[in-house]
């Protein structure tokens, strides 16, 4: 186990290599000159003033040698400073990490608690009307987009009633109730676009699970429901759950940065929009890096997670 | 003619019904700072109750959290951008020697852009060419570091000119001034300038160019992009990037009110940047923002569900132009070099059409180069009488449009690309890409067929487009706010990079240099505007630039306190010293 771990977190180093160079390329062909952005906006700039900027800023030099410029400093642990605000992206992203990795949790933890026991129960009460209600929702849920959700929760309480969800961000550690209180609401919109899949996915490995032999097993054995299921049924259930939830980890980060930008949350979704509108190379290289990373580590987890819950999975 | 609007009247109800669906959700603007309009009245709009508004003897309530919206920053120094936000931000911190009229209620038109004392208490002008201003004497830095509230001295003033002068995009606009000295007794600065120049005043109080930075900011951080310290009316707190700013009231701040109350009123303001309009819409109806910008098409949605906010409205100081690719007067390059196809591309465009579709209730005004919201007495009507003969060129005539490119060799009209900003612009200026849309459509009922490109405002079109006069076909901008109409007229026909940094087209007219060398070079003012009249004439009739639409335009602000912005007509981008500062809350809201 411990081999294949080293193995699986080299292995993530050549993979975050190859979603930094295309990351680094492509943010690179947007159009628009960064030169142009820095000097501001109606500059007239001479080729050669231009070419003094682009040299100070070192994007005179070929592109693989900026990248390795870059590299080398990210592995110093040195992510660059904004070409616009002139400030630390470290200490920037340290600010606003937390809160998107915040806002994600929560959303996270809502779509477990609504899906899991959801998915179970739809499963062992297969076509009655629990089964129909959650398979319903759970339709209802994937197919609303969590843009949509976000601009009615935001517009109608405002129209009907003259309420509109909290406005000032508080650091979760000055003020948690007020914190949540922002938090709260883009974290069940999101929670609930992802619980669709899970309560779906739960529900269709319960079913398969419950017709194993070794429940009908445990069954015969006069065991309690709750004990057939919980001891014997769910775990085996859950495995290909965990792939799913994984899986959903990118879909968080999306949903992320269309939410934040509803209920102005300042996290690094809205960061990175801005500076991909303002050709800021090394936030969205910056950005993109720790997305990716998050993404990469997740899927190791889980598979991880795999060998823990299923005895039979071994790695060699 | 009929086809094109009635594809639009189409358009319009479809997106009506969309927008009813979403229940408001287009409204609003997450742009520019909103909450200065809170005091910015508009006079008997039909349907609209009226609100409780100050009266002139009033006596403010002091304190109270101002809560407003405002758009990020991309640098927050007020002398290197040329970008109309940093110049808004840099109103709440920093001063300018001299500052527009403001009044409450209603200010008249003939105020409009009429400078006033700020930070330069008297204005001498000894000789004609000599003008001396003397500080303030309380006029003091905000009292934290660097400065700690020293004193403004003379000699402040003229580090901030000489560093506007070697960094800011805007320094032409100082072109006129031959040298600044200060006096030994630190509270005087003198000005003499190379030649007469009417409007002067008008430029020392613009909001674009003079904003004063406490020196030892600059001398220890190298720069006004990281902080903010001035003399102004609030001292800048924070600025979170995509969160909000912050300024809390400079309670030693110079100025003071009749009564005798120390400026600002409110205790601070609160600033957030809010990038989804659906979301500064519910805020606004929240109560949790005390203004902000609305569509004219949802105007009655917002009576219907506050009807105690009130809606202002306003004629902005800001022109919009088809520009033409600059190859057409550089190298003589057809077909936009021909004055029949300009003249032609003006009458295909249905003004009051487009005000009609923009601005249903109220409409707007034409434009020439020179806008209503710079006051009536600098713009020349094209519909008026004044205009003469190059007025009919801006009526809308297809059939004439189409017999002028036929005599110009276009019978089938031709082709060519249509630049435009399709993004910021649909934040800000509301009106703008309905224009963009509008546009080709008008095009095409006399030929003339576009081939739209849409760009994004902050990556290309702004900085690469437009600004540099770098597109091929037509482009369409618009033309920043600017204090004086001299300012529009010498920014848009003198040659590039000789004081002409907006002549998008590179139009290079001998003749019309001349006339504008000898209208700005002129000291009565009242000669001046009659010069500035007659050249709006004649780049009437020669449309190096084609014109487009002045639309009215609205906010809507709770009755919760006074005072509040300069006028009701133009607005301009110095909402701090000239509306923040004397808005104030009412007790208990």
């Amino acid at each position: 186990m411990g081999k294949y771990i080293i193995r699986r977190l080299l292995m993530v180093v050549p993979t975050l290599i190859g979603v930094t160079i295309i990351v680094f390329c492509l943010v690179r062909f947007l159009p628009g000159d960064v030169v142009q952005q820095i000097s501001g906006e109606s500059a007239q700039l001479t080729e050669e003033e231009r070419a003094d900027v682009r040299k100070e800023l070192g994007l005179d030099k070929p592109i693989y040698q900026q990248y390795f410029i870059w590299l080398s400093e990210v592995v110093r642990g040195d992510l660059g400073e904004s070409l616009q605000t002139k400030v630390s992206v470290g200490s920037e992203l340290k600010n606003r990490l937390p809160v998107t990795i915040e806002l994600g949790l929560l959303a996270l933890m809502i779509s477990l608690c609504v899906s899991l026991p959801i998915g179970v129960f739809a499963a062992i009460r297969q076509d009655t009307i629990l089964d129909y209600v959650a398979r319903s929702g759970a339709i209802a849920f994937l197919s609303i987009p969590s843009f949509w959700m976000g601009t009615l929760v935001m517009v109608l309480p405002s129209k009907w009633w003259g309420w509109a969800p909290p406005l000032q961000y508080y650091d979760l550690w000055d003020k948690p109730a007020e914190n949540l209180y922002m938090l709260i609401i883009p974290a069940v919109i999101l929670g609930m676009l992802l619980s669709g899949t899970v309560m779906r996915m739960t529900r269709a490995q319960m079913l398969e699970v419950l017709r194993q032999d070794y429940v009908r097993t445990a069954w015969s054995k006069g065991l309690r429901e709750r004990t057939v299921v919980a001891r014997h049924a769910i775990k085996n259930a859950f495995i290909p759950v965990i792939t799913i939830v994984g899986l959903q980890i990118p879909v968080l980060v999306g949903g992320t940065v269309i939410l934040e930008s509803i209920f102005s949350i300042p996290g690094i979704g809205r960061y990175l929009m801005f500076s991909i509108a303002s050709l800021d190379y090394p936030v969205v290289q910056a950005i993109n890096l720790i997305v990716a990373s998050v993404i990469i580590l997740t899927n190791l987890a889980v598979d991880i997670t795999y060998g823990y819950l299923d005895p039979r999975i071994r790695y060699t | 003619m009929a086809r094109f609007w009635q594809d639009a009247a189409r358009k319009k109800v479809s997106r009506r019904r969309v927008l009813k669906g979403a229940a408001l959700s287009a409204a609003g603007i997450a742009g520019a700072a909103a909450f200065a309009c809170a005091g910015d009245e508009e006079g008997g709009t039909p349907g609209v109750p009226p609100s409780p508004t100050p009266s002139e003897e009033q006596e403010p309530v002091i304190g109270g959290m101002g809560n407003g919206t405002m758009a990020d920053l991309y640098n927050m120094d007020p002398h290197k951008p040329i970008a109309f936000l940093t110049h808004v931000f840099g109103s709440w911190t920093y001063n300018r020697l001299m500052r527009f009229a403001t009044q409450r209620g209603i200010l008249p038109d003939e105020l409009w852009y009429e400078p006033v004392p700020e930070l330069a208490q008297k204005i001498e002008n000894p000789e004609p060419l000599t003008f001396i201003f003397t500080l303030h004497p309380e006029a003091r830095w905000h009292d934290i570091d660097p400065v700690f509230g020293r004193e403004v001295t003379a000699e402040d003033v003229i580090y901030n000119y000489e560093r506007f002068r070697n960094l800011s995009p805007n320094k032409d606009d100082w072109a006129m001034v031959d040298s600044v000295t200060a006096s030994p007794d630190t509270k005087q600065i003198t000005i003499k300038l190379k030649h007469p120049y009417g409007l002067f005043l008008k430029r020392v109080a613009s909001f674009n160019d003079l904003w004063l930075v406490a020196p030892e900011l600059i001398e220890k951080d190298g720069d006004a992009e990281k902080r903010a310290v001035g003399s102004g009316p609030f001292i800048f707190e924070h600025y979170r990037r995509s969160v909000d700013f912050l300024w809390r009231k400079n309670p030693d701040y110079f100025e003071k009110d009749k009564w005798g109350n120390r400026l600002p009123y409110l205790d601070g303001l609160h600033l957030y940047v809010i990038p989804d309009p659906n979301t500064v819409m519910s805020q606004f109806l929240a109560k949790k923002l005390d203004a902000t910008y609305v569509q004219a098409a949802l105007l009655n949605d917002i009576r219907a569900q506050a009807p105690e906010a009130r809606i202002n409205k306003n004629l902005r100081n800001l022109t919009s132009f088809l520009y033409f690719e600059p190859a057409s007067y550089t190298e003589n390059k057809p077909p936009f070099n021909d004055i029949r196809v300009r003249r032609a591309i003006s009458m295909a465009i249905d003004r009051d059409g487009l005000l009609k579709l923009i601005s249903p209730e109220e409409g707007g005004e034409w434009p020439n180069i020179i806008s209503a919201g710079m006051g009536r007495k600098w713009w020349v009507d094209p519909k008026s009488e004044e205009m003469g003969e190059p007025g009919k060129w801006y009526r809308y005539d297809p059939a004439e449009a189409k017999a002028l490119l036929k005599a110009a060799g276009y019978e089938d009209g031709f082709e060519c690309r249509f630049h435009y900003s399709s993004t910021v612009y649909t934040n800000i200026i509301t009106y703008y890409p309905v224009v963009a849309e509008a546009l080709p459509g008008l095009m095409r009922e006399v030929d003339i067929r576009l081939t739209s490109v849409p760009e994004d405002y902050i990556g290309q079109y702004f900085p690469q487009t437009y600004s540099q006069g770098n597109f091929d076909g037509m482009a369409w901008g618009l033309l920043t706010v600017l204090p004086d109409a001299a300012g529009y007229i010498e920014m848009s026909y003198l040659p590039w990079g000789k004081g002409g940094a907006r002549n998008m087209s590179r139009v290079d007219d001998p003749e019309l240099v001349r006339n504008i060398t000898d209208a700005v070079q002129t000291w009565d003012v009242d000669e001046v505007c009659q010069k500035l009249r007659q050249i709006q004439k004649y780049v009437s009739d020669k449309m190096y630039y084609v014109p487009g639409v002045n639309p009215y335009e609205y906010s809507a602000s709770w009755p919760v306190g006074g005072g509040g912005v300069n006028t009701s007509g133009p607005t301009t981008y110095s909402f701090g010293t000239e509306g923040t500062m004397w808005a104030w809350r009412y007790k208990g809201m």
